[in-house]
């Protein structure tokens, strides 16, 4: 297990060597710089060519990026050109509220997609099944950030009973909340209703169910172990969708996460803050992958079997996969 | 059959949500016939006060004034950034030497008094007794310090160009004196501007330049309590204010950058006053309950640019072509629709000098005429470099259609800020915004020396700018100015397009809010009935 942990965050350099190489890239040959932008045009050409040389915005591309990377090995993701903080600062400021924006969308999704599915497949073609694939079909065409105006303008504007901006108090949580999950409640749904609909109709449920055990411990305790694998990928690939997603919200609602910082230093082409930024989302993105990977293991004792082989209980491993 | 059955259920309930959500959605518009009167009632202050009456014989206030803020200020040290948006903050939490009344003229602030020694020598007279929000008694050595700074400091050097920062000096502990380089008539404007914030100078050499500006410790009547990055900025009243104890404890300026965003805070009265209104949101303001809109002629100003090295512009012909052709009354109704005028001048006339002339330019078959005159009878290409700002593209748009009309084709590029400063001599047209107090930093883009989109390269207005500037007189210093706009205004180096109102909205239980062209409010004024 702890080998194949290893080799995941192995893994994990040249991704975030690409993402790193790539962004930098596109940065560096985006017209204009930091300087036009920091000075304004009430400066002088010498006040910003000074600038640039302060920046060591004239060296080279490769002297450039490899500076920065040997910066960021050391901890050190640069100084915001705006506000003269160190990124990281800036970052860490901001990194709890989108982690915690993405997650709470990711639980809901969980909560409302996980139930629904599996309402939905044990009663296919009822008019709960219906209701649910059509609300999931609304859900995942929807765009994200018209359904955030349509909520802001409901709940805000004409009822007056939820904040339009802002994450302030639990109340303010709500509309963001349910705007970033909405498309991923909908992915998950249809996830969750197709890989248990497989399930379901698998032999071992139907002797479960000859044996005389009730319908609900049936699907809870049988069916539904058995289709979370799917699930759990998906809902791995949504926290990272969520993630960049968070942007859209963070833009709309007026909330200091890193998406809205993100968004606010393209604009002031303030480069450490957009690389820093998009290192951080690839980063999580990864680290959340790798955990999701180590939880198919706790779920499908099948998997766990292939990492113990190693350690001589290869019988019992071989076992669990041919009984199942 | 079943099948059938539950289609026809799906698409009721379908049709149900869809008629919901657009109900919903459009529900707000019936509400004004409800409030007919609240337009009647915008704009005038009192409103608020003679309806709080009513319910109660003793208003009671607001502790916390709420602020919707259109962008977050990168720092609050004055010298380090010359922004509306930082400077909309610092000027609750800074004083400067000197403030200005309504006909320009400086009145004391931190100092008292002052005279003018000779062309180059100022000397201050401070106020006694003035603590910073640190504790520290302002010096004179505050002062010498702020403007040594102010010279220096790349966000603000441009500024106090004339100023000589070494040889500004300490007379006595209360008493500086501030030497310029060459006659600088806008010192007071310079001054009292954003950048003239007298720093507590122990405070930024402990702290450092950086940190300083996230730690601001100024003499003004509020200080910093807490800055939560992209989220707000709470201030409470400074309780050793010089002045006139703040009315309201505390402010809070929530950052929200987007402007509809801005429109839903007031509307749900979760701001008291909004700063920076756009133009197009105005219109929904002025009908929502219990809001004003307030709007007053300011410095903004937007102007076409031409590029005076380009080959082609250089023809004062083409020029004027490319200007008759515009019809700027059409395009100024249409975009700013009621919240600017025409420019009838160079510079806004709110700005001293600005010297007015009669705005109907408009004159299709002249443009013609003058085209063909330079040889451009076939018609002509020109490159229209515009940054991607709504108002502008749409101002763009209109002039685009407009040139066609006499046989000019534009090709619009759209540039952010950074990538279209970075154009530089390349493009040919470009279009502007800017705000400025003083007549000698509004036209400073004349300059040759500031290069940028004009490129104008003439030596005899950069002398006439430079002589202007020196001119203590005010009357010989309009004069001056006078020249200068009819210089520009035939010579066609740009064509100013509108002069802008600065625009605010209001809760109606604001009291005590005074008009500022530059969204630099006094808050410690402003008061909010309950």
């Amino acid at each position: 297990m702890l080998r194949f942990i290893g080799k995941r965050v192995l893994m994990m350099i040249p991704v975030l060597l690409g993402v790193s190489l790539i962004i930098f890239t596109m940065m560096y040959f985006t017209p204009g710089d930091a300087a036009d932008m920091l000075l304004g045009d009430s400066a002088t050409i010498e006040q910003k060519e000074q600038l640039r040389n302060d920046l060591k915005l004239n060296e080279p591309y490769l002297v450039q990026y490899i500076n920065y990377m040997k910066g960021v090995l050391r901890g050190n993701l640069g100084t915001s050109y705006s506000t003269k903080r160190p990124v990281t600062e800036e970052l860490l400021d901001r990194f709890p509220t989108t982690v915690k924006l993405a997650g709470a969308g990711v639980l809901l999704s969980l909560c409302f997609g996980v139930t629904m599915g599996i309402i939905s497949a044990t009663k296919q073609y009822s008019i709960f099944d219906n209701l649910a694939t059509s609300f999931s079909l609304l859900g995942v065409s929807i765009p994200n950030f018209w359904l955030a105006l349509m909520l802001i303008i409901i709940f805000a504007v004409n009822w007056k009973i939820l904040p339009p901006s802002g994450l302030s108090t639990p109340l303010h949580w709500i509309l963001p909340i349910i705007s970033l999950g909405m498309n991923s409640t909908a992915t998950i749904m249809r996830m969750t209703r197709s890989s248990m609909l497989e399930v379901v109709r698998q032999d071992y449920i139907r002797t479960a169910r000859a044996k005389g055990q009730k319908e609900l411990f049936v699907i809870l305790r049988h069916a539904l172990p058995n289709a979370l694998i799917p699930i759990i990928t998906v809902a791995g690939l949504q926290f990272g969708r969520l993630m960049g997603g968070a942007v859209m919200a963070e833009t709309v609602f007026s909330i200091a996460g890193i998406g809205k910082l993100m968004v606010d230093a393209i604009k002031l082409q303030n480069y450490p803050i957009v690389q820093g930024g998009v290192l951080l989302i690839a980063f999580s993105t990864s680290i959340v992958n790798l955990i999701i990977d180590i939880l198919y293991a706790f779920v499908d004792p099948r998997i766990r079997s292939q990492y113990i082989k190693p350690k001589k209980t290869q019988t019992a491993g071989k076992g669990a996969v041919t009984n199942a | 059959m079943k099948r059938r059955k539950v289609s026809r259920i799906m698409s009721l309930f379908l049709a149900l949500t869809m008629t919901s959500l657009l109900a919903a959605g459009c529900g707000q518009k019936s509400s004004p016939n409800g409030s007919a009167d609240a337009p009647a009632n915008a704009g005038n202050t009192d409103t608020g006060t003679s309806t709080s009456t009513s319910t109660s014989t003793t208003p009671t206030y607001k502790d916390t004034l709420t602020i919707a803020h259109w962008e977050e200020p990168t720092t609050l040290d004055p010298q380090a950034q010359g922004k509306m948006s930082c400077g909309a903050v610092t000027v609750q939490i800074y004083d400067t030497l000197i403030t200005l009344d309504e006909n320009k003229s400086p009145v004391p602030a931190l100092a008292e008094k002052w005279e003018q020694i000779d062309d180059t020598t100022f000397r201050f007279y401070l106020r006694e007794g003035v603590k910073f929000h640190n504790g520290d008694t302002l010096t004179a050595e505050d002062v010498r310090y702020t403007i040594a700074r102010a010279c220096t400091n790349p966000g603000s050097s441009s500024t106090y160009k004339s100023f000589d920062g070494e040889n500004t000096k300490v007379i006595d502990d209360l008493t500086v004196e501030i030497k310029l380089k060459s006659p600088d008539a806008s010192i007071f404007d310079t001054l009292n501007g954003q950048r003239g914030g007298i720093v507590c100078k122990r405070a930024v050499e402990e702290l450092g330049e950086d940190a300083y500006g996230h730690a601001p410790v100024g003499t003004g009547p509020y200080k910093l309590a807490e800055w939560q990055t992209g989220t707000e900025l709470r201030l409470v009243a400074n309780e050793n204010y010089w002045g006139e104890t703040p009315k309201t404890p505390n402010i809070v300026f929530k950052i929200i950058t987007e402007s509809a965003n801005r429109v839903i805070e007031m509307e749900t009265g979760n701001a008291d006053i909004c700063l920076n209104v756009l133009a197009s949101e105005v219109a929904r303001l002025e009908e929502a309950e219990g809001l004003r809109v307030e709007m007053g002629t300011g410095y903004q100003y937007t102007t076409v640019t031409f590029n005076m090295q380009d080959p082609v512009l250089s023809d004062i012909r083409v020029r004027q072509a490319l200007v008759f052709a515009i019809d700027r009354e059409a395009i100024v109704n249409a975009v700013y629709k009621g919240t600017a005028t025409v420019a009838d001048s160079i510079m806004p006339t709110t700005l001293l000098g600005a010297k007015t002339y009669d705005p109907n330019l408009y004159d299709v078959e002249k443009a013609k005429a003058l085209l063909a005159e330079a040889g451009y009878a076939d018609g002509l290409t020109i490159n229209f470099v515009v940054q991607p700002l709504e108002e502008m593209q749409r101002i763009t748009e209109a002039i685009q259609n407009m040139w066609k009309q006499i046989g000019v084709e534009t090709n619009v590029s759209t540039a952010e800020v950074a990538a279209y400063l970075a154009q530089g001599n390349t493009l040919q047209v470009g279009i502007r915004n800017g705000s400025a107090s003083d007549p000698a930093s509004t036209l400073i883009i004349y300059d040759s020396a500031f290069g940028d989109r004009l490129n104008s390269n003439n030596a005899e207005l950069d002398k006439m700018l430079a002589d202007a500037k020196g001119i203590y007189d005010v009357n010989e210093r309009s004069a001056a100015y006078h020249e200068i706009c009819d210089y520009l205004w035939e010579a066609k180096w740009s064509l100013p397009i509108a002069f802008k109102k600065t625009i605010y909205a209001l809760s109606d239980k604001v009291e005590g809010f005074e008009f500022d062209a530059m969204n630099y409010l006094e808050m410690e004024k402003i008061s909010v009935a309950e």
